[in-house]
């Protein structure tokens, strides 16, 4: 074996060693960002939430609101009779005339007011933070729609005629409201439909709780509002840019 | 002695009506079972006749509060398996002669799952009514809308009204 093999060897194995050391952080890291098994309950190490970037929000754009309805099956319509789950508020500043444009959609609350009124407990907030409605429960009483600060939530005032989508069911006489896409976040997507949709990635869903996620990384380094925040319900869902 | 006398006779009607009450019986249709999709049910055939119910209830309690989402006992894997083609080729368990409704006019006894829950299997909806298609103001660019609401004055407008905002937004 001549000088030169010997220095060849040395440095592949010393290339190796390195590629070696690359990887085992990338497995780690795989590992602690597994999603829960289908077995596990959802748990409080994890917050679920929402940051949406206003100043990306654009006027008139909707995409969010059509992604939604596809994704559960709604109408569309924006009646004052139709299950609306995101509505998109447009904002003028009368001394500037600045407009600003918003999803708002269920602010799924630390203390959410909807679940204090239920006289049944069919509004209740999942251990992950997540606020439903269990429409085995519901009555529709409509008690949590006049609490909500929101206007999130809305009443299936028709029958729906076997229209439902087989992971969205939905029914005459319940009360219903964002899911914060539930059923994607137990299949482990870690997105939204809106937040999938949205074409300026103004929308980001992530776990307020990880303090190594994208959303609670951004919520510490900017600034985020949360609407209503006068009442003290510590929303999922944040704001920033208003 | 009237009594026992009375007793006998209503024996003896019973006795003539019986074969009567029992072809009357043999008029009710008897449910038909269609054949699911694999060789076994998720549990005993004879244990779930008598009590799908409760582990349907029991499941959806666990999936709506809990987040736990296993296949055997949901109501949409249930569907997967025996919805059957009814006679416009859409498979479903509701209909005559359909899985759930078949037994369930046979015993009156009323399925409320349907009422929220489609009856028809995950991915059937490619021709959804209520679903509009991806054409219109959806299919255009967020930019091209935003170009367009920029040049139009600003105003609360999208369906929102200034009464809505009030309450939403301090």
């Amino acid at each position: 074996m001549n000088q030169f093999e010997q220095y060849r060897r040395k440095f592949i194995g010393g290339a190796l060693a390195a590629t070696g050391a690359a990887f085992v952080p990338g497995v780690m890291l795989m590992e602690v960002a597994h999603s829960r098994s289908p077995e596990e309950a959802a748990s409080n190490k994890n917050r679920w939430g929402l940051l949406i970037d206003t100043t990306k929000c654009g006027n008139g754009c909707n995409e969010c609101v059509t992604a939604c309805n596809t994704e559960h099956g709604l109408s569309g319509k924006t009646g004052l009779q139709d299950s609306q789950w995101i509505r998109k508020v447009e904002l003028t500043n009368n001394k500037t005339n600045a407009t600003h444009s918003l999803p708002m959609m269920c602010q799924h609350c630390e203390e959410p007011p909807c679940v204090d009124v239920c006289p049944t407990g069919a509004s209740f907030k999942r251990e992950d933070g997540i606020v439903l409605v269990d429409r085995h429960i519901c009555i529709g009483c409509r008690y949590c729609m006049m609490a909500c600060p929101y206007k999130a939530r809305s009443l299936v005032h028709e029958d729906l005629n076997d229209t439902q989508l087989a992971h969205m069911p939905r029914g005459k006489g319940c009360v219903e409201s964002c899911t914060l896409c539930v059923h994607k976040v137990d299949a482990g997507e870690n997105t939204t439909a809106c937040a999938q949709a949205c074409p300026e990635q103004a929308i980001l869903f992530g776990d307020l709780n990880d303090p190594a996620s994208e959303i609670a990384q951004r919520l510490a380094t900017y600034a985020s509002k949360e609407v209503r925040a006068d009442l003290g319900l510590n929303t999922g869902v944040r704001y920033s840019g208003i | 002695m009237l009594a026992s006398w009375l007793k006998s006779a209503a024996l003896g009607l019973m006795v003539a009506l019986l074969p009567l009450a029992s072809a009357s019986a043999g008029d009710v249709p008897k449910p038909v079972i269609q054949k699911a999709k694999g060789e076994q049910c998720v549990e005993d055939t004879d244990y779930m006749r008598r009590n799908h119910m409760k582990v349907l209830n029991h499941h959806r309690d666990k999936t709506m509060h809990q987040g736990i989402r296993t296949k055997q006992h949901s109501l949409k894997n249930c569907i997967e398996c025996h919805a059957t083609p009814n006679a416009e080729g859409q498979r479903t368990v509701l209909g005559k002669d359909q899985f759930c409704q078949s037994c369930h006019t046979y015993a009156a006894v009323q399925v409320d799952c349907f009422q929220c829950h489609s009856s028809k299997p995950a991915g059937s909806t490619a021709m959804h009514p209520i679903i509009p298609a991806q054409t219109g103001v959806g299919a255009q660019t967020a930019a091209s809308i935003r170009h367009h609401a920029r040049s139009a004055a600003p105003a609360v407008g999208s369906g929102v009204s200034v009464k809505d905002l009030a309450g939403v937004i301090k």
